[in-house]
């Protein structure tokens, strides 16, 4: 069978035209992963969360070798006694916890309900101190690295304390108070100074709707220690 | 003859002209969707990859050393009944400042943002409202909880719960949602504490977001990982 030169011409172009299916289809299927905008960001955004741990879990590694060195030696060398080393230990663990007076430079903070005269139908809940203001005051602080912090004599710990709103009072550690309220944070006292000064921060909200709030700072503040009980149900 | 041929190569060529265009249509309007196929996009992946296994093999190594520690703590104590007991005291203070690992009873909620509502011009960003999850932690610790910790973050004395950019920043980790609030205590007194009306669980369901509350017959909490160390306050007796 003899094929007309068209014939030809169209077998060969048909198959150009396989060839060139068969190339975009594998450039879809390649290792080059799609994504869009939305999701690259999110990516990124977790790609920064884990760099951040990886610094955190090195740091730990660091603390846990000498910890282990420090035990080795403690335990090991004859000049060291065993025990006084663990007595320093829960020292400087309780010291961590909260569980020991501190003293040292920083702020003392005073809010107070506003005194300014309400506009008409206004709610007086915008002038008066909340149990939400403190807890939002107290997160400013310890984002400015404070390292203990009392409010109304009462050291703030984590787990334990709790800043409920009981009516027109405050409960702190299960105890109530009244206006003015008083916290006292210890650190570096130019940043805890700007976490309560700073434009965006919590406090000036507070002090646009009209509550007095004041920080000064101080060379020698005095935290007590918490003073509630260390003892667990649930854990293991 | 030779007319008919011609005609059929045309609808031939007609029909492959549509389908060529619907494929580059069809990788332009889903595949792309306005990004390109960059290195970039590789990259972070490979990154992610990489970093991720590293995080796995430091998990690994902290818990060898763990062990390590634990084992020279354990002989010590089996030398001396006083060694003993200050042991104990340490690991009694050291469990209350969240350096240890921890298992329990418990609860566990889950919020998340809704999902895209296209209707809406507004996205609902739980991190812009973190002031609720400060609310919801308070209210888990007044309902006596004695370990907490958000997406593997334990919450210790220095935590703070920051936005930062349209995340959060907990013990200067960022985090984004969805979040996985993890707190051990009386089950039914957390769950209790915050489901009651019009607490902070009806109050993030108001607000549009996902929430999912769920007692766990065994929850584990990680240590605190970072370090704390005091470099302004001195203890006084």
């Amino acid at each position: 069978m003899k094929w007309s030169a068209k014939k030809k011409r169209i077998l060969a172009l048909t198959v150009l035209l396989g060839v060139l299916i068969a190339l975009q289809f594998k450039t879809l299927n390649s290792g080059v992963k799609y994504l869009s905008i939305k999701e690259m960001y999110t990516q990124s955004i977790e790609l920064e969360s884990q760099k951040s741990e990886l610094t955190q879990l090195n740091s730990k590694v660091e603390e846990l070798r000498s910890q282990i060195d420090a035990y080795q030696t403690a335990k090991e060398d004859v000049q060291v006694d065993y025990e006084q080393f663990l007595i320093n230990e829960i020292e400087a663990t309780k010291q961590i916890a909260g569980l020991t007076k501190l003293e040292g430079p920083g702020v003392v903070i005073i809010i107070t309900d506003g005194t300014r005269e309400l506009i008409e139908n206004e709610d007086p809940a915008n002038i008066i101190v909340h149990d939400l203001d403190i807890r939002a005051m107290v997160d400013d602080l310890r984002n400015a690295g404070a390292e203990a912090i009392a409010i109304n004599g009462q050291r703030v710990v984590f787990n334990k304390s709790n800043i409920q709103c009981t009516g027109p009072t405050i409960k702190i550690n299960d105890q109530v108070f009244a206006p003015p309220y008083i916290i006292e944070a210890i650190g570096d006292r130019r940043f805890l100074e700007s976490a309560i000064n700073a434009p965006g921060s919590f406090s000036e909200d507070l002090r646009s709707w009209g509550v007095f709030v004041e920080v000064n700072t101080s060379i020698s503040v005095t935290i007590p220690a918490y003073e509630g009980f260390v003892s667990y149900e649930f854990l293991n | 003859m030779m007319k008919k041929d011609n005609i059929w190569i045309g609808l031939a060529c007609v029909v492959l002209g549509v389908f060529i265009a619907f494929q580059m249509k069809f990788i332009q309007g889903t595949y792309l969707n306005g990004a390109s196929p960059t290195q970039k996009t590789t990259e972070i992946i490979n990154e992610l990859t990489v970093v991720k296994a590293e995080k796995e093999r430091l998990v690994e190594e902290i818990e060898r050393l763990q062990d390590q520690l634990d084992k020279i703590q354990n002989s010590a104590s089996e030398e001396s009944a006083v060694v003993k007991n200050l042991t104990d005291e340490l690991n009694r203070f050291k469990a209350f400042s969240g350096m240890t690992k921890v298992t329990g009873t418990g609860i566990m909620v889950t919020i998340d943002n809704p999902p895209k509502d296209l209707n809406v011009g507004l996205e609902k960003n739980i991190a812009l409202d973190y002031k609720m999850l400060l609310d919801l932690i308070n209210e888990l610790n007044s309902a006596g909880a004695e370990a907490i910790s958000i997406n593997e973050q334990r919450m210790v004395n220095s935590t703070e719960i920051r936005l930062a950019g349209s995340q959060v920043n907990v013990n200067t980790i960022p985090i984004s949602p969805p979040f996985i609030i993890k707190a051990i205590g009386s089950p039914s007194t957390l769950d209790g504490a915050v489901n009651i009306r019009f607490g902070i669980v009806q109050n993030l369901q108001e607000s549009g977001y996902y929430v999912e509350v769920r007692q766990v017959e065994n929850l584990e909490i990680g240590a605190f990982n970072g370090s704390m160390k005091f470099r302004y306050a001195n203890t006084v007796k």
